[in-house]
């Protein structure tokens, strides 16, 4: 008898004891953590504002290298020009010949090489470089104005080879090698950050 | 409790089942169930079960389908009753006293020990009752009144009830008074008054010996009726209205009985009292005190003055729990310290304790959590309107970083393209100012034959083969270290190498000096430079 008063006791014993740690564990402990988690989140907000309004230099400066970073990124984007193809990139040479009097005498594609990102740095839009050989000829003047336009109103622009040879009082032949860089079809610096952007406050 | 002041108080004694209903000391109804028929010491046997019946019709009178508490006394063959006399403090004599009971094999044994009082002879001497019943009785006595639906709350043999109560009216009066409690098979002696004891002693003889003579003489009769007669005729000494056969042999058998009691009494005081303690009065109390003619007759065989006590002639129920027998003390002192307590009882109140201690640990516990939970959620309510004070402010800084975030991800972008170009191209500068540089350099006395510019990633050479003219050959050196000067000062040349120069005879009376140079030029910055070194050195920098 005395053993099974001990035994039932026992068992209640056990299960008030488990009820009332089993409420403590189940209710009381992850409010108690909840609690903690919204104090910790409360300071640190906290901090974070203090640290945001005592900083006003900080911030303008922050702002400042913001806007250098974007119109440094889009004169990149600019400078890589969106034609497709050794063809495009010909007739745009020759276009600007075709602004001061130079003859070209021969064009030849070399050909386009995708430029690889090292394996350190992520994944970046397609970049292409594509190589002409010209040999073109003209006044010196002219020669002269048909290269600047040629690297300062097509892009970014490469002349790794050139060879200038007068003939007769003022005309000379030229021979260049030109390296034209060009992003690949439908790739974006700037554009696809905006996008990835704008698509998450939508 | 329910049942704090009231509880029923039944005594099982040989032939004899008797129950009160007692309420706030008084007893409130009495009933006797006489059991005749049914063997004593085989039901003791048998655990008490013919006594069922009898107890559960009582319980069932009395209580109304209530659980009362019950408490017992019950007539013993085995109890033992000693009185000591110990020297030192009160809580030593009982040690001393239970100390003395468990020496030896007392297995099976429950003792209960009362220090009743100093004996008033010196302060430090104390009277230490103590009763020793087996164990085995107690758990059929338990088990005897929770068969039957009742609740054990004490349990006391008779021949402690008789001593205590004998003890209890010898401290109540002032004088040193003697006190006889006759009760059915147990009577006791105790000496002394209020300021303490002398003497308690208890022998085995009641007047239920002499019920016995009234049973063998009136063969056939029940117990009430034998009771009944006793208590009407006595002893019939002085009595001539009674039949005088029957009275001669009432006497015949009954002188014996009275004289081994008034043998008792007398040998008790004379060996438990020195003579000048002696009482002059003796005072009969208990049932038995009722007995006609039988104070008379101890008055004359203790040659004392024997009276019935006050108590017992005024009170006006005659009955088992009249006022100043032992029963009516059981019932007044059910909770006392001398009560035996079964072990079965004991666990029963323990487990109680414990039921109820648990069950208020749980609602503690569950308070406490719920204090806790309360607490914990007031704290959060409190932390809420501060996050809202603020939100304004983080959506701000949520704002600022989404856009450092957008700044660092087109910084990344851009500076891997600018990496990538970077890595691939060679050093740069404009042909355009090169051309610059050669239109302004070259004079009039000077002419370029053929120019070869070399870009690559380390260096950016220029290769002129040129010639020069003056009137004279000083002219014509002149003007060559002119040209070379020319160069040498331009801001994007970092060296010059020379070539050969030839020194060609005069042609139409000029001289003419043709040589070869390298010239090696800067680079200069793009403007793409910057976004690459940001993924150079890391974003961290920005």
């Amino acid at each position: 008898m005395n053993e099974s008063i001990v035994k039932q006791l026992g068992f209640r014993l056990f299960l008030a004891a488990a009820a009332v740690g089993g409420l403590w564990i189940g209710l009381v402990k992850p409010a108690q953590a909840d609690l903690a988690s919204d104090q910790r989140r409360l300071a640190l907000q906290q901090q974070e504002i203090m640290a945001f309004e005592s900083d006003d230099s900080g911030a303008s400066m922050l702002v400042e290298t913001i806007g250098r970073i974007r119109s440094e990124s889009e004169l990149l984007e600019s400078g890589l020009t969106r034609q497709s193809g050794a063809s495009a990139g010909m007739a745009q040479i020759e276009k600007a010949a075709s602004k001061f009097d130079i003859r070209v005498r021969r064009s030849d594609p070399g050909g386009s090489v995708e430029l690889k990102a090292p394996d350190s740095v992520a994944e970046a839009p397609l970049i292409y470089a594509d190589s002409y050989t010209i040999d073109f000829s003209g006044t010196f003047r002219d020669v002269t104005f048909f290269l600047n336009e040629l690297q300062t109103e097509n892009g970014l622009v490469d002349i790794p080879f050139f060879r200038l040879t007068p003939v007769g009082s003022n005309r000379v032949v030229s021979s260049m090698e030109v390296v034209q860089y060009r992003l690949g079809k439908g790739e974006s610096i700037v554009g696809s950050v905006s996008d990835e952007k704008d698509q998450d406050e939508n | 409790m329910i049942f704090g002041n009231q509880r029923l108080v039944v005594s099982l004694l040989p032939g004899r089942l008797c129950a009160a209903w007692w309420r706030s000391g008084k007893v409130i109804r009495e009933e006797v169930v006489f059991l005749d028929g049914i063997d004593w010491e085989n039901a003791w046997r048998e655990g008490l079960m013919p006594f069922d019946s009898a107890l559960r019709q009582l319980l069932s009178r009395f209580k109304n389908g209530r659980r009362v508490p019950v408490s017992v006394l019950y007539s013993s063959s085995a109890a033992n009753v000693n009185c000591y006399q110990i020297k030192g403090e009160k809580r030593d004599a009982r040690a001393a006293v239970l100390a003395k009971l468990n020496d030896g094999d007392t297995s099976g044994v429950m003792h209960s020990v009362e220090v009743i009082s100093a004996t008033g002879q010196s302060e430090k001497e104390w009277s230490v009752l103590a009763i020793s019943e087996r164990e085995e009785i107690m758990n059929k006595v338990y088990a005897w009144v929770a068969r039957c639906g009742g609740q054990l709350s004490s349990v006391l043999p008779l021949q402690g009830a008789v001593a205590l109560a004998a003890a209890e009216s010898a401290l109540s009066s002032d004088e040193s008074r003697a006190y006889c409690m006759v009760g059915q098979e147990w009577s006791a002696v105790a000496c002394g008054n209020k300021d303490g004891l002398q003497l308690v002693r208890v022998f085995e003889l009641g007047y239920r010996a002499m019920a016995s003579v009234y049973q063998r003489v009136e063969d056939g009769s029940t117990h009430a009726s034998i009771e009944k007669r006793l208590l009407e005729l006595g002893l019939p000494y002085h009595n001539t209205e009674i039949d005088p056969e029957l009275r001669t042999t009432l006497l015949a058998q009954l002188s014996p009985i009275v004289q081994r009691f008034c043998v008792e009494v007398k040998q008790t005081l004379r060996f438990g009292i020195s003579a000048e303690l002696m009482p002059s009065e003796l005072y009969l109390a208990g049932r038995g005190a009722l007995i006609p003619e039988f104070a008379r007759a101890v008055a004359e065989g203790v040659d004392l003055h024997a009276k019935v006590s006050p108590r017992m002639e005024l009170d006006p129920n005659s009955g088992v729990f009249a006022s100043g027998t032992a029963h009516r003390w059981f019932a007044d002192h059910h909770g006392c310290g001398s009560v035996l307590r079964p072990t079965p009882m004991l666990v029963q109140k323990s487990a109680g304790r414990l039921r109820v201690a648990t069950v208020c640990g749980f609602v503690l516990g569950a308070l406490a959590v719920a204090g806790e939970y309360g607490y914990i959620k007031a704290k959060q309510a409190e932390l809420k309107p501060q996050f809202e004070a603020i939100s304004v402010q983080v959506a701000q800084i949520v704002r600022e970083r989404d856009t450092l975030n957008a700044a660092q991800e087109l910084a990344h972008t851009a500076g891997v393209c600018s990496l990538v170009i970077d890595d691939a191209r060679a050093k740069y500068l404009p042909v355009g100012v090169v051309m610059e540089m050669l239109s302004e350099n070259t004079r009039d006395n000077a002419r370029l034959e053929n120019i070869e510019l070399r870009m690559n990633q380390s260096t950016i050479e220029m290769r002129l083969k040129a010639l020069v003219v003056g009137e004279t050959d000083e002219s014509a050196g002149a003007a060559y270290r002119e040209f070379v000067n020319s160069f040498e000062s331009n801001e994007f040349v970092s060296g010059i190498e020379m070539g050969a120069v030839d020194l060609e005879s005069p042609f139409q009376g000029k001289f003419t000096r043709r040589f070869t140079m390298v010239i090696r030029l800067d680079e200069q910055v793009s403007g793409y430079e910057t976004l690459a070194e940001y993924v150079r050195v890391g974003e961290d920098d920005l």
